[in-house]
């Protein structure tokens, strides 16, 4: 990368309900070479997350009390899908930075489709803030979960991470971070159903990308 | 009519009693003081100046206003005191005059009983919550999450911790500018100030 294109950033903060997207593009530097985010379009990278998870119980004097239990990526995506997670089905964390949209949102995906089957948080109803020089990006996202099955009644999420922009700072890559927010299981309470509040959890991308996609149109 | 508009209908009508029953009520709302809690800080997180940069716990509150020595970034409770069954406590990132004893601004207000913060209560004394903060007086947005924790005793709130993720937007005198706070917790340090609402 080249010095002046190390002193172009851009701040993306987009702003989105279901109808409305509101973008804000600052560049500094007048003249200075354009990073390549424009040639980004959907990164889809397997993820791993660990999370502790919170819920409200009562011991044997129907004194509240809270227990505590730690909570991996087969476990969430169990989670999410209402039954153990098929061959090939994978956690992925889906990354969107064109100029003009921004879109950081988790799912499903098959390794067997190439293709999102779920979508566990949706990029339309999302709050995305991303700062992004050329070298690093940080992001957060507060993201609504839908209810996608019987067992899986959503939550909310707040996701927030860093990364590098590799590939002559057009890609993101080495992402990390951390995820906050609650849960809710839907089964029945005497079978472990809860909502439960997610108390610390983090998350981490491994591997090559799973697959580098047209961006999905909001 | 599924389980789940029945159950909504039964809400519904509980929601409509009881406000049929309070109505004409008089009473006064048990509003309990402000407690100010000084905070030691070591949240971290990044800012966009010339580049992505990292910041550390005090960068963080210099960027937030705590400009002189008197200024400090704190955490407040109010309406804790009918936990669980009564008030709505609010748990607020706050801008304190340490000279003055007085909250100068709001930063990010924590409203634990509001539709979609999850209280949990782990006997009457100590409760764990997920909340999603609102934007105070002292800034323009925020859109964070936080973990928060605070014990209670009879003489008042004792221990508070508030762990947020997520970005604040502030302005300089300028510009809008933008904090994402990545990791980190603000955990109350010392006795209580009241402050009398």
């Amino acid at each position: 990368m080249n010095t002046t294109s190390c002193f172009t950033q851009r701040f993306h903060q987009v702003i989105r309900t279901a109808s409305i997207a509101a973008i804000v593009l600052a560049t500094a530097g007048a003249g200075r070479a354009q990073c390549l985010v424009d040639n980004v379009t959907n990164i889809i990278w397997r993820v791993d997350i660990k999370a502790g998870l919170a819920t409200q119980n009562y011991d044997v004097n129907v004194f509240p009390i809270v227990s505590k239990a730690k909570v991996g990526t087969a476990e969430f995506l169990a989670f999410v899908l209402g039954r153990a997670p098929a061959a090939g089905e994978v956690l992925a964390l889906n990354l969107d930075l064109r100029a003009g949209t921004t879109n950081i949102y988790l799912s499903v995906f098959s390794t067997n489709t190439r293709s999102n089957s779920v979508l566990i948080s949706q990029p339309t109803n999302s709050l995305t803030t991303a700062l992004i020089d050329c070298t690093n990006m940080s992001f957060a996202v507060d993201a609504p979960l839908p209810a996608t099955s019987a067992t899986w009644l959503g939550g909310r999420l707040q996701l927030t991470g860093t990364g590098k922009l590799g590939a002559n700072g057009f890609a993101p890559v080495k992402v990390k971070g951390s995820l906050g927010g609650f849960i809710v299981d839907g089964r029945p309470a005497d079978v472990g159903g809860s909502t439960a509040i997610v108390t610390r959890a983090t998350m981490k991308i491994r591997g090559t990308p799973l697959r580098v996609q047209p961006p999905i149109v909001p | 009519m599924n389980l789940h508009a029945l159950l909504k209908s039964f809400f519904s009508v509980q929601a409509g009693l009881l406000v049929f029953c309070l109505w004409g009520t008089t009473f006064n709302a048990p509003a309990s003081d402000t407690n100010v809690f000084l905070a030691k800080s070591n949240l971290t997180g990044d800012a966009l100046s010339s580049q992505v940069s990292n910041i550390k716990a005090g960068e963080v509150a210099t960027l937030l206003g705590s400009t002189n020595a008197n200024l400090v970034i704190a955490l407040s409770v109010r309406d804790f005191d009918a936990l669980p069954t009564g008030l709505r406590p609010v748990v607020e990132i706050v801008l304190f005059n340490q000279a003055t004893s007085a909250i100068v601004e709001t930063l990010v207000v924590f409203d634990l009983g509001a539709q979609g913060n999850v209280p949990l209560y782990a006997g009457s004394r100590t409760v764990t919550a997920r909340a999603q903060g609102t934007a105070g007086s002292g800034l323009v947005a925020a859109n964070v999450n936080a973990l928060i924790t605070f014990t209670r005793t009879a003489a008042g709130p004792t221990k508070l911790t508030v762990a947020p993720l997520g970005a604040l937007t502030y302005n300089d005198g300028t510009n809008d500018q933008r904090i994402i706070l990545q990791s980190g917790q603000l955990k109350a340090s010392g006795a209580p100030i009241v402050v009398t609402p």
